[in-house]
């Protein structure tokens, strides 16, 4: 039997605030445990919260980007549990009226996921568990995040996986949040049912939690619609539980069932009156929108002619595609950037380490290396080398060729004596070309590039070698 | 001198000190002596502080000593609600209220007896034990801020700070005979005030007469950044309001406060305040305040439901009391069990219970609704009338022990004063006479919202022409 599977996230992300979003602490999580507190966020008697205005800009900047419609009365309500990382034992969270509702978010396949609501809340602390006993670090308490829950609309592992890419990218590129997964800056949990295909009755949901990647939600996915599957080929039932994603085993397990869900008793919180959002507020935000991922995508395509995989590159990473169109600027062969960006430049990058920071090479500087390049004034090698000497301290270009002499050679009567000298210490090569061997000659032009310190141009040394050698032959 | 200064009030002592008639630490050793003799038989302070908190400024009241509420914040010193669950716990900060007092030069000299979180209408339920009414020592003081009652009416201190969430500052000063003001929600911020009821809570001025009352109220009252639902109204000088006219001041007398279960000695006492407001050129009129009867229910699902919220955060982990045990659940079982006296237990079920799925709308959603129809109640009738008033609680206050079996009855001395939390509007409670057996009679004067200016002037006015206020127990020892 063929099966669909069915799939919703549940994604929260910890907007870029310099507080916390109901008392004026440090959001820096990292620091030495319980340094970034106060009676406000540690549920201290008496305390009250008062809401930080900045996030509800961001959340409403992310709301804007992902197509939500926004609820301009912002008020909150209390979820109610015990349990040792919320102070107050109650979470100051949305509920009944999320801050935005019915988005959607576009994917590189045109797919339109939508958007059910985004919502604002307080995270909760950490526990660290020490053999038989717990501690609690209360830093991460109180640090403003915003859900955003996704339709059942993601029919696969890899469409999820898409999906968060580009909900990550499209919060990064409005600056709301770093969005790293790997420090919890983004969290994602995921409901995942399966059911006949083309039916139109939703099966069993179960929720999975626990997975600290990208790539752990998709194989966690994969894993739990494998097994309901089987579940339903053997006849068996599916249980409406929650499941944690063990890394190490490669498997789901199960957490609680439904009957051990917590009544979480949701009420108005008494202590913040309602937050209206007004127009001036939305115009504001939505100005540090521009242009979003998914379009930035189509446009490089259209307009560089690049391959989906190159330009994936270049969105990921806004930076190194500012300075793909900043070079393009100053040498309109798109083609040829792309190439020495994604190749050379990326590989001095990483053997520099420490990203796109380091380069301090500017684009149009760059500009004359692909162009040298192209015109023939500089082979691939000494392009490489001049790009090496300027990237780290934007060294003139022209500067560089004129005192190391690396202008290429590309003259014929210059280089004919390199080639003649070439030839006759390299008898061997000789012979195996005139047998019929083509591949030789480029022994010999090694020869020649070694002589010239490897500013001949490799081609015209190639025709001048296979020329002379016809002759002989 | 000592006979002096136990007939002025705080304003004036304040003045003796200005004028080097006598000095603060003569007056905080007379105070501190009468504490030492009497509480003992009375029991209002939980805390008396050797030295009083440092102050940073002065006013007019500067000097004077207060005493707090035991629900409200001081740095560095115990603060328990009479709350086992807290008994070991000291603030790290100060109640923004507590800031005020400091930079306006009172010295706070200890800490006042109250129901357990301020659940009660006796003091009864204290993890201390009760308090007792100065006027007969048998009786409660009322409650929950009976410590700060009790305390002001023996003159143990010229004033105090009580808080007030369905009647908590005005019927205790009805019981013991001294002026308790509810301020206007939003009119005093809430930081540091341990939170009941976070809709309904507010701070006020506990004291013998109406001229402290606005004095203090100068000190406490204003916006606070701290409290979001603290108002940015301007906070008038209260202090204008302290005269004698009152030509032409329309009081309601709203018929659902003077119906069955009202006790005919508190009536007739009513029926003479409101003699002497018409005499003082007041209109009196005729007001109807339909939901009155559902205020009482209506006050015990939201009540309750915010304080079951509220008193999660007493779990053992961070402060105050902990039960060890072996697991998490264990330990949270454990310690609320052990820290939670019956009454705090009662409401924590009650409002868990109105906040469960299946039960939230019937019970927390209808009464927020009754709520809004109790409030528009007020609003309707202030557009005919510039006060009401009624009587502060049914009867005077009753004997130790009388209704703690009985939690309903409790709940119903309450009955006058709930509804003005619902509505968040202002009211005072000022005594307007004695029982047979001479027990304190308080009346209600009720305000529209941010109107406190009105309320003193009524009854500044009315005090003006009585004596009630000036009357001291006395305890034989």
């Amino acid at each position: 039997m063929e099966y669909e599977v069915v799939i919703g996230l549940e994604v929260h992300v910890q907007l870029a605030t310099e507080s916390k979003i109901f008392c004026s602490c440090s959001t820096d999580f990292e620091s030495k445990p319980n340094t970034n507190i106060c009676p406000v966020c540690c549920g201290y008697p008496g305390v009250l919260p008062v809401l930080n205005r900045r996030a509800v800009e961001l959340a409403v900047r992310v709301s804007l980007a992902l197509n939500c419609k926004i609820n301009k009365r912002v008020y909150f309500e209390r979820k109610n549990y015990f349990y040792p990382d919320l102070p107050k034992n109650y979470q100051i969270s949305q509920y009944e009226l999320p801050l935005a509702q019915n988005g959607y978010i576009i994917l590189p396949s045109l797919k339109k996921i939508g958007i059910e609501r985004a919502h604002l809340e307080e995270d909760a602390g950490k526990l660290v568990h020490k053999g038989n006993y717990s501690l609690v670090d209360l830093n991460r308490t109180g640090i403003p995040l915003l859900e955003i829950v996704s339709r059942p609309d993601i029919r696969s592992a890899d469409e999820a996986f898409d999906y968060l890419n580009y909900l990550k990218l499209t919060i990064q590129y409005i600056g709301a949040s770093s969005c790293d997964m790997e420090k919890g800056y983004l969290r994602c949990d995921a409901n995942i049912s399966v059911r006949r295909k083309g039916g139109d009755i939703l099966g069993t949901k179960v929720e999975l939690k626990n997975m600290n990647s990208f790539r752990g939600v998709r194989d966690a996915l994969l894993y739990e619609a494998k097994r309901q599957i089987k579940c339903l080929d053997e006849g068996k039932k599916i249980y409406q539980e929650t499941r944690l994603w063990d890394e190490k085993l490669q498997k789901t397990q199960i957490m609680r069932t439904k009957e051990e869900a917590h009544d979480y008793r949701y009420f108005p919180e008494p202590d913040l009156p309602d937050f209206v959002i007004n127009d001036d507020l939305i115009d504001k935000e939505r100005t540090f929108i521009k242009e979003l991922p998914i379009d930035k995508r189509a446009r490089f395509i259209k307009d560089y002619s690049l391959g989906g995989r190159e330009v994936d590159v270049f969105i990921s990473n806004p930076a190194l595609a500012d300075f793909f169109e900043k070079t393009v600027e100053e040498f309109n062969q798109p083609r040829q950037v792309a190439n020495w960006i994604l190749g050379p430049l990326l590989e001095l990058i990483n053997s520099l380490g420490g990203g796109l920071s380091k380069v301090k090479i500017t684009p149009a500087n760059f500009s004359k290396v692909v162009k040298y390049f192209t015109e023939g004034k500089l082979n691939n090698l000494t392009a490489k080398k001049v790009l090496s000497l300027s990237i780290e301290d934007d060294r003139d270009i022209d500067a560089i060729i004129k005192e190391e002499g690396l202008l290429q050679v590309s003259g014929e009567d210059e280089l004919l004596s390199f080639v003649d000298e070439a030839i006759k210490s390299s008898p061997k090569a000789v012979e195996d070309y005139l047998k019929g061997r083509g591949q030789a000659v480029m022994f010999i032009v090694g020869q020649v590039m070694k002589k010239t310190k490897g500013k001949a141009n490799p081609k015209v040394v190639k025709q001048l070698i296979e020329g002379r050698l016809k002759e002989h032959g | 001198m000592a006979k002096d200064l136990l007939k002025l009030s705080g304003l004036e002592i304040a003045e003796c000190i200005k004028n080097t008639e006598v000095s603060k630490d003569e007056v905080l050793s007379f105070f501190r002596k009468r504490i030492d003799s009497i509480d003992p038989r009375i029991k209002s302070f939980v805390e008396v502080y050797s030295e009083p908190v440092k102050t940073l400024g002065g006013s007019n009241l500067a000097g004077v000593p207060i005493a707090l509420k035991d629900n409200i914040c001081i740095k560095g010193k115990r603060i328990s609600c009479a709350s086992r669950i807290l008994s070991s716990h000291i603030s790290v900060y100060d109640a923004t209220v507590v800031k005020r007092l400091k930079e306006a030069g009172l010295l706070i000299a200890g800490t006042t007896n109250m129901d357990e979180f301020a659940f009660g209408s006796s003091t009864e339920s204290s993890c201390y034990g009760p308090t007792r009414n100065p006027w007969d020592l048998e009786r409660v003081p009322g409650g929950s801020s009976g410590g700060s009652a009790a305390a002001v009416a023996m003159r143990l201190v010229p004033f105090a700070l009580g808080s007030d969430t369905g009647g908590s500052i005005r019927q205790p000063a009805s019981f013991c005979g001294v002026v308790g003001f509810k301020p206007t929600y939003g009119r005093v911020s809430r930081y540091g005030l341990v939170a009941f009821g976070s809709s309904l809570d507010q701070i006020g001025p506990i004291t013998t007469n109406f001229i402290d009352c606005a004095y203090l109220l100068n000190v406490i009252c204003g916006f606070d950044e701290h409290d979001s639902t603290s108002s940015r109204k301007d906070t008038p000088d209260f202090t204008q309001f302290l005269r004698k006219d009152i030509k032409g001041l329309r009081v309601g007398i709203p018929k659902e406060y003077f119906s069955a279960g009202l006790d005919r000695e508190v009536e007739s006492a009513l029926k003479e305040a409101v003699n002497i407001f018409k005499k003082q050129g007041a209109k009196i009129v005729d007001v109807s305040l339909p939901h009155t009867e559902y205020a009482v229910a209506t006050y015990y699902i939201i009540a309750p439901s915010e304080a079951s919220s509220n008193l999660e955060r007493f779990d053992g982990i961070r402060y105050g009391m902990r039960k060890d045990a072996s697991a998490l659940i264990e330990l949270y079982k454990k310690t609320r069990g052990a820290g939670f006296g019956d009454e705090a237990k009662r409401r924590i079920l009650i409002g868990t219970y109105s906040l469960s799925s299946g039960y939230y709308q019937a019970y927390y959603m209808r009464a927020a609704k009754v709520r809004t129809l109790i409030k528009k109640d007020f609003e309707d009738v202030f557009r005919s009338v510039d006060v009401i008033l009624t009587p502060t609680s049914p009867a005077a206050a009753f004997k130790i022990g009388e209704k703690t079996k009985d939690p309903l009855s409790m709940y119903l001395s309450d009955i006058y004063t709930i509804p003005v939390n619902l509505a968040g509007i202002c009211a005072v409670s000022f005594p307007c006479g004695f029982t047979r057996n001479n027990l304190p009679i308080g009346a209600q004067l009720i305000g529209k919202a941010f109107d406190e200016g009105t309320l003193i002037n009524a009854g500044f006015s009315f005090q003006q022409e009585t004596d009630y206020h000036n009357k001291i127990p006395v305890i034989n020892m």
